[in-house]
């Protein structure tokens, strides 16, 4: 069963242009939504998960139109919002278990042990007691997965599920999602491109509402094979550097500029060839897109 | 940085349109309301207190009432706006950042404060600006507009909006800033109503005024107590004072608004992980548990889901248990409802007042009382927590999770809505429970768990669930919790001002009823069909509500109302189509049956319509009034009760004698047009020359006109049938149980101009000219008539009542015979003596209790009271004040003209006794149930009093009758007060008489200021309650003191004697003064005028008193009293008298009687006083406690307490 979603487009009241004619299609397995801050992450996955509307556009899972029969989406998803809260005075068994009746699970013993299980994966049994309103963040974000992992979903979807994590829990939870991912969509959002390094098998790259790339992340660092140069630069020389070459990134490391450019060939002789990763992919196909907008934007002083 | 942050606050605030919203509603409430004061709705409109239509509409008083409850209203605003100044850095989480710049506390506090405060003013000044706008509308009538004065509107602020606004503000602010919680708001409102409800409850003990002035946070009670006895010049020309209650009152409430500031001072601190002062809270936190930990692999349980129906039923089932839990065990809902149960228990301690005496605690009026109580607190809960269900996911962020989650879109909406009415079902068993608990301290265990049933959960909860579907659907449509509690409370005023603004029928105003009243006698009788149809009519518009407001609810992040209407549109599925066609079926249908009874069967007339008609009546046969009319000299009818049917026919005759020195030859009739005539004809051929059946006027023309001295019979078959129900105003004279119908509904002769419109300022919006309450008292055409009856002098009467088996028919006379025929039972009734036009017919199950009086000469009177079984607590004290009465008045004024006395109960859908021939129907609801404690001083016997009066009006009535002119109800009113005062003084002594005559004093001075047209003489009094009843009592009670009772009643007798029986042209008070004047000494003429021709204010006054004990054991008392006399013109304005009167000066010790402590004086007699200071030395025997002037407060003061000192040794 696949994901597939066509044309989706949605444009907020006030202009934004949240989703511009989203094409996508997911399998089965952990698919990475990559992008930055407000590139339409979270409005394309609360579009899937029957919370908002789109204005064209449609989303089937399998013979499933998931914007119109929501209730039928709702029963096979697990879904974990970006930012959620709890209800404070209620302990994380009683609530987990009172989700568990809302999704259907009407046989008590099967909800006992679910819920009991989802505790221990998440290792929040010792706490199942205490209310939820003297959880740290990290304990809240391991309840709201143990939430959405609650029923059979056959479609997940988590926004930013690590935000809040330590890098313990944060292999942690890469584990239980990626062998949960083995036999279900998964859908994951994060603008930490090693998330998706690390777990998905398709990823796909949105910016402003837009579908940069779509693939597999190992294909697509082949594609990128020669094409990124390293050289260390003194920080005043940088806008020197925007102006001669590609320059998709730049960041300090010990002390001094490490810039990473775009080409073909060598762009001189200071530069290094390094094997490409996810986050070149990443950075260059989003300077691609704003390159190709300031284009677009000279095109239109020029006419 | 105070500056800074302080200007800051105020350019915040002027920036958001809230700012602009509060001020728009303050403005558009306060231009309605002056509008409406103005005339601009139809007149009679009044806000504050009781008061007249001659008080200008932008008077001082009125605008200061307006100020003053509209700042009530402002509280929700004031808490939006000056709960937010601190708390809105927690909110939007910028604390983090203000915190940790090098700002003061005290200029980040006060600056916010300030600021904010400042706005809320700004805000506030809506109110007078737009009351101000209202004078200046086209729409006003400029009568009501007085002179314009800027302070006018400027002084309450001083007075009234900025302490209030320092409490109020500083009440929100701290609560906010030191909880960080929205909701502690909602708490502060809560405090309010309950002080506020305590001071008001209070009130009602006149003993309490200083406590009920003091508790008053708001000040209303403050303006009340300084302006309650103004009269109309004075409202409209005098701001109010800075009087010591007014002072007392502010200074008290802004200094304790100044601690609370100073309190949040002092407990707010920079610290930026320091959340909130917990008010109720437990904080509970877990410790941090471990992280996650490689464990073993993934393996979850395989589970099995279900959905189905039943699933979706168990999903419902187990949301609203939690959303009822949720709220029950909200410390608000604790607060808010604990607030309740306190205010239950002030109010059900003083149930059915009546002179300080309270009722028995009976369910029905335990129910009202606390319903009513309570109604306030439910409100603000249904109110409060529609938002609160309504949000509780968002409010928690928990909706994404929430809304993705496959439950069906009813089931949130429905467990939410549900869980609200198991609420409305608690908080009643909550009010069942209080009552019965109330009832138990009283003494009552009679608790009759059937009408708290039926009361509570039968009646009330349907009102409730209605409200609380409502309250959702406002809640889901504007999708704003706080813009939704405003549109409920709008929702809830406009619910109290629909009549004024004319939506009265019950067709369009959601949930309403034609009402329905609970009588012990009658129990929910008729009213309970209507009401049951209106609300099985609205509940099917409530479903309908429901099913909007279910498909309309917020589920994901799309709360544009396009978008939800089109996903409604996707839910439109067959059980919602279903269910909705079927409830807008029902709709229809009840809507349709209701239609046809209220407005096909009977006449619907809105107010307007009602009031159009009148003035249409009067406009086409005003010009019949006076012509000459046969007079009704005897009335003999055959009158068939039909309770079961709510029926009645009549079947008889009048005789009609011209009694004018001319032939008439065509007679005019008035019928009620309700009425089916199935004959109506003179004995003499006549032809029908006019017959309006729909003004009920008929004019017949003699063949033969009716010669002087000649009579004729007119006979009559007439029917009056309840046909189905009316909008409004069911008849309560014709019930299952509990018939009381009197001659209103016979012919009258000749036109009656009782039916006109009566309050000039609607009058004049029908272009009728201004009318005179009453001919003037020498008016000799008016005297020809009684002011009873304008067809009749003196008839005969004869009656034969049936009704049905089970219930007694009685009707002025003598009962002759008793029969039963074909499964009705028959009364005939014949009076031995003539009467006045004016008697009744009742009929209900009556228990009788049969008691008889002998008078000195051996004359036989049987005393029979009618009365409904249970109420039998006060047969004793009535058939004792029948006694005394007979005693009193055979002995006093003249013989009694009857041989029987009956009382007869009617249900309390009135609240009266009025006296007919012989027959006193007496109400259930005042007296039947009183609960008089003959052990407290306080407690006044008034079932005792109220049957002392009506027997006094055979006398004063029944055989001394006045003119149709000023001043005739006080031989009859007055009179009756004065008699049934001297009866109860010679049973209960002195002492008691006192704190009545407190009560007279108090109705008189509290209805002077309600006066709508002109204050008039007690001799020259127009109808008017407060003079003839209240005044009245007090003038004779000082008349008798004065001159002496039996020299007083020497005079009465002289005058009874002159004018019994009476025939045209009848008595009027110039002839009654007569009499009064030849009893009164030269000395005392003065005081005669003053106390009839007059209106006369003392303004006594006690002003230093000392006593010293002398060697002899004795004490000398010294003591300064100041006496002053003042005279009111018509409309209250007062000039200083001239004074050299006779008044009491007095020393009173204070003594055990009887283990009561009472006043006993020491010293009492009457001096002539000047005006002025006045000082007395006096040696008395035994310890005094007070000094002073008029101590037994005798004359008319409007500050009677200060009229004694208690005396210092010195």
């Amino acid at each position: 069963m696949e994901l597939v979603i066509q044309n989706l487009s949605k444009t907020y009241p006030n202009g934004t242009k949240a989703l511009k004619n989203i094409n996508l299609t997911i399998p089965k397995g952990m698919f990475g939504l990559l992008g930055p801050n407000g590139a339409g992450k979270s409005s394309l996955m609360r579009t899937i998960a029957t919370l908002q509307e789109a204005d064209q556009g449609s989303i089937m899972l399998g013979d499933l139109d998931v914007l119109r029969e929501k209730e039928e989406m709702r029963k096979v998803l697990g879904y974990l919002p970006q930012e959620f809260g709890v209800y404070p005075k209620v302990s994380a068994e009683e609530m987990l278990d009172h989700f568990a009746v809302l999704k259907g699970i009407s046989n008590s013993k099967e909800r006992h042990e679910i819920v009991k299980a989802l505790l221990q994966q998440t290792n929040l049994y010792d706490v199942r007691k205490k209310n939820l309103g003297g959880y740290s963040g990290g304990m809240k974000q391991r309840f709201g997965i143990a939430q959405a992992l609650l029923g059979n979903p056959k479609i997940i979807i988590v926004d930013e599920p690590t935000a809040g994590l330590d890098p313990a829990e944060r292999n942690r939870f890469h584990n239980l999602l990626s062998e949960i991912g083995e036999n279900i969509i998964v859908i994951l959002s994060t603008h930490i491109v090693e998330d998706v390094t690390d777990l998905c098998r398709n990823f796909a790259i949105i910016n402003k509402g837009e579908v940069l790339l779509e693939g597999d992340p190992l294909e697509v660092i082949n594609d990128l094979k020669g094409c990124i140069w390293r050289k260390f630069i003194h920080k005043d020389e940088l806008v020197q550097h925007q102006l001669q070459h590609e320059v998709i990134s730049s960041r300090l490391f010990a002390g001094k500029t490490i810039i990473h450019v775009l080409s073909e060939v060598q762009p001189g002789p200071e530069f290094e060839a390094i094997a490409p990763d996810l986050e070149d992919v990443y950075f260059s196909k989003i300077y691609e897109a704003s390159r190709k907008e300031q284009a677009n934007e000279q095109e239109l002083v020029v006419n | 940085m105070f500056k800074e942050i302080f200007l800051f606050e105020l350019k915040y605030r002027l920036k958001r349109p809230a700012t602009y919203i509060y001020f728009g509603l303050l403005f558009l409430m306060a231009l309605f309301a002056m509008l409406a004061l103005a005339g601009a709705f139809g007149g009679g409109v009044i806000i504050g207190d009781a008061s007249g239509g001659k008080v200008n509409a932008n008077s001082p008083y009125q605008i200061n009432w307006i100020v003053t409850l509209l700042s009530w209203f402002g509280v929700l605003i004031t808490s939006a706006m000056m709960g937010t100044p601190i708390f809105r850095d927690f909110e939007h989480k910028t604390h983090s950042l203000y915190y940790t710049t090098p700002i003061s506390k005290a200029g980040y506090l006060f600056g916010r404060f300030l600021g904010s405060f400042l706005i809320t003013l700004l805000v506030f000044l809506g109110v007078a600006v737009g009351a101000w706008a209202g004078t200046v509308m086209p729409w006003v009538e400029p009568d009501k507009i007085g002179p314009f004065n800027l302070m006018w509107y400027l002084q309450p602020y001083l007075t009234i909006i900025i302490p209030n606004l320092i409490l109020t503000g500083s009440i929100f602010f701290t609560l906010a800033t030191l909880t960080r919680s929205a909701l502690s708001i909602y708490v502060g409102g809560v405090i309010f109503l309950v002080l506020y409800g305590v001071s008001s409850s209070l009130t009602a003990d006149l003993d309490n005024e200083t406590v009920a002035n003091l508790v008053d946070p708001m000040g209303a009670s403050a303006i009340y107590y300084t302006q309650r006895y103004w009269t109309i010049a004075e409202r409209n020309t005098l701001m109010l004072p800075f009087s010591e209650h007014v002072l007392l009152n502010r200074a008290l409430w802004t200094s304790i608004g100044l601690v609370i500031l100073a309190f949040c001072y002092f407990r707010f601190s920079f610290s930026f992980a320091n959340t909130g002062l917990k008010l109720f809270r437990r904080r509970n936190s877990a410790e941090a548990a471990g992280a996650f930990v490689p464990s073993e692999r993934l393996a979850l349980p395989k589970v099995s889901q279900h959905f189905s129906f039943k699933l979706s039923w168990q999903q419902f089932l187990k949301l609203t248990k939690l959303e009822f839990k949720g709220v029950i065990k909200s410390v608000y809902f604790i607060a808010i409802v604990t607030a309740g149960i306190l205010f239950l228990f002030v109010a059900g301690a003083n149930i059915g007042q009546m002179y300080g005496t309270t009722v028995f605690p009976t369910t029905s009026s335990t129910i009202i009382v606390l319903n009513g109580t309570f109604a306030l607190f439910i409100l603000i809960i249904i109110t409060f927590y529609a938002g609160e269900l309504v949000w509780r996911e968002r409010d928690n962020s928990i909706n994404q999770m929430y809304d993705a989650l496959p439950i069906p879109n009813w089931v949130p909406f429905a467990s939410k809505l549900l869980a609200l009415i198991l609420v409305q079902v608690v908080l009643l068993f909550v009010v069942m429970f209080c009552g019965i608990i109330i009832q138990t301290f009283k003494g009552y265990y009679n608790y009759e768990l059937d009408i708290y049933i039926k009361g509570l959960f039968g009646l009330q909860l349907i009102d409730y669930v209605m409200l609380c579907v409502l309250a959702m659907l406002v809640q889901v449509i504007v999708n704003n919790k706080y813009l939704g509690h405003f549109v409920m409370v709008v929702y809830f005023l406009l619910n109290i001002f629909k009549g004024q603004l004319g939506w009265e029928h019950n067709l369009y105003s959601f949930n309403s009823d034609p009402g329905i009243t609970y009588s012990a006698m009658n129990g929910y009788g008729h009213f309970v069909w209507p009401f049951t149809i209106f609300k099985v009519y609205w509940a099917a518009f409530a479903i309908i509500l429901a099913v909007l407001a279910n498909m309309l609810w917020v589920r994901g992040s799309e709360s544009m109302i396009k978008w939800r209407f089109k996903l409604a549109a996707l839910q439109l599925s067959k059980p919602t189509m279903a269910v909705t066609g079927a409830a807008m079926a029902i709709f229809m249908v009840t809507g349709g049956y209701i239609y046809y009874n209220t407005n096909v069967l009977n006449d619907y007339r809105n107010s307007d319509a009602q009031e159009k008609a009148q003035a249409e009546f009067e406009k086409t046969y005003k010009k019949y009034e006076g012509i000459p009319q046969p007079r009704i000299t005897d009335v003999k009818l055959n009158v068939d009760i039909y309770p079961d049917e709510r029926a009645f026919a009549f079947q008889g005759y009048f005789w009609l004698k011209n009694k004018h020195n001319q032939p008439i030859d065509s007679i005019h009739i008035m019928l009620d047009d309700n009425i089916e005539i199935k004959q109506l004809e003179f004995a003499k051929q006549a032809k029908v020359v006019l017959t309006d059946k729909e003004n009920g006027y008929h004019i017949y023309h003699l063949a033969q006109p009716l010669q002087p001295g000649d009579s004729l019979q007119l006979n009559m078959d007439l029917l009056y049938e309840t046909k189905g129900f009316r909008n409004s105003g069911s008849n309560t004279n014709i019930v299952y149980n509990g018939t009381f119908i009197n001659s209103q509904y016979l012919p009258k002769i000749g036109y009656q101009e009782a039916v006109e419109l009566s309050d000039d300022d609607v009058r004049k919006e029908h272009g009728l000219a201004p009318k005179l309450r009453m001919a003037d008292v020498n008016d000799a055409e008016a005297r020809k008539n009684t002011y009873i009856s304008k067809e009749a002098d003196w008839i005969n009467f004869e009656a034969t009542v049936s009704t049905v088996p089970d219930q007694i028919a009685i009707a002025p006379g003598y009962l002759q015979k008793e029969w039963t025929k074909d499964g009705r039972r028959y009364f005939h009734y014949k009076m031995d003596a003539p009467i006045l036009n004016f008697y009744s017919f009742l009929s209900a199950e009556y228990e009788v209790l049969k008691d008889k009086w002998k008078s000195k000469d051996g004359k036989e009177v049987a005393i029979e009271i009618y009365y409904h079984k249970g109420h039998e607590y006060n047969l004793d004290r009535m058939v004792k004040s029948v006694k005394k009465s007979l005693d009193y008045f055979t002995a006093n004024f003249s013989p009694y003209q009857h041989r029987q006395v009956r009382i007869i109960e009617f249900p309390g859908y009135a609240s009266f006794a009025q006296a007919f021939p012989n027959t006193i129907p007496f109400s259930e609801a005042i007296g039947f149930i009183a609960d008089v404690d003959d052990s407290d001083p306080e407690d006044i016997d008034y079932p005792f009093y109220i049957t002392a009066h009506e027997v006094a009006h055979q006398w004063w009535a029944h055989q001394v009758i006045g003119g149709d002119v000023q001043g005739s109800v006080l031989m009859s009113e007055t009179m009756s007060q004065y008699s049934a005062l001297m009866v109860m003084k010679h049973e209960y002594g002195e002492e008691r008489m006192n704190k009545f005559l407190k009560y007279e004093l108090n109705s008189y001075l509290t209805g002077r200021t309600a006066e709508s047209k002109k204050e008039m003489p007690l001799y020259r009094v127009e109808n008017q309650g407060y003079i003839h009843y209240r005044k009245g009592s007090l003038v004779m009670y000082a008349l008798a003191n004065y001159i002496g009772e039996d020299k007083l009643n020497d005079a009465l007798q002289r005058y009874i004697k002159k004018v019994a029986f009476q025939e045209a042209p009848y008595t009027n008070s110039i002839e009654f003064m007569q009499y009064i004047r030849a009893a009164a000494p030269d000395s005392l003429q003065y005081l005669v005028t003053d106390m009839f021709e007059n209106i006369t204010l003392y303004e006594n006054k006690a002003t230093e008193a000392k006593y010293t004990k002398l060697k002899n054991g004795k004490y000398k008392v010294n003591f300064t009293v100041d006496a002053k006399k003042l005279y009111a013109d018509s409309l209250g304005s007062e000039s200083e008298a001239v004074m050299n009167d006779w008044i009491d000066i007095g020393v009173l010790a204070r003594e055990k009687v009887d283990g009561q402590w009472q006043d006993q004086p020491l010293y009492l007699k009457k001096h002539k006083l000047k005006a002025g200071q006045n000082k007395f030395e006096f040696v008395v025997d035994k310890k005094p406690a007070k000094a002073g002037i008029d101590p037994y407060n005798i004359l008319i003061d409007r500050n009677p307490s200060d009229n004694t000192k208690t005396l210092s040794e010195g």
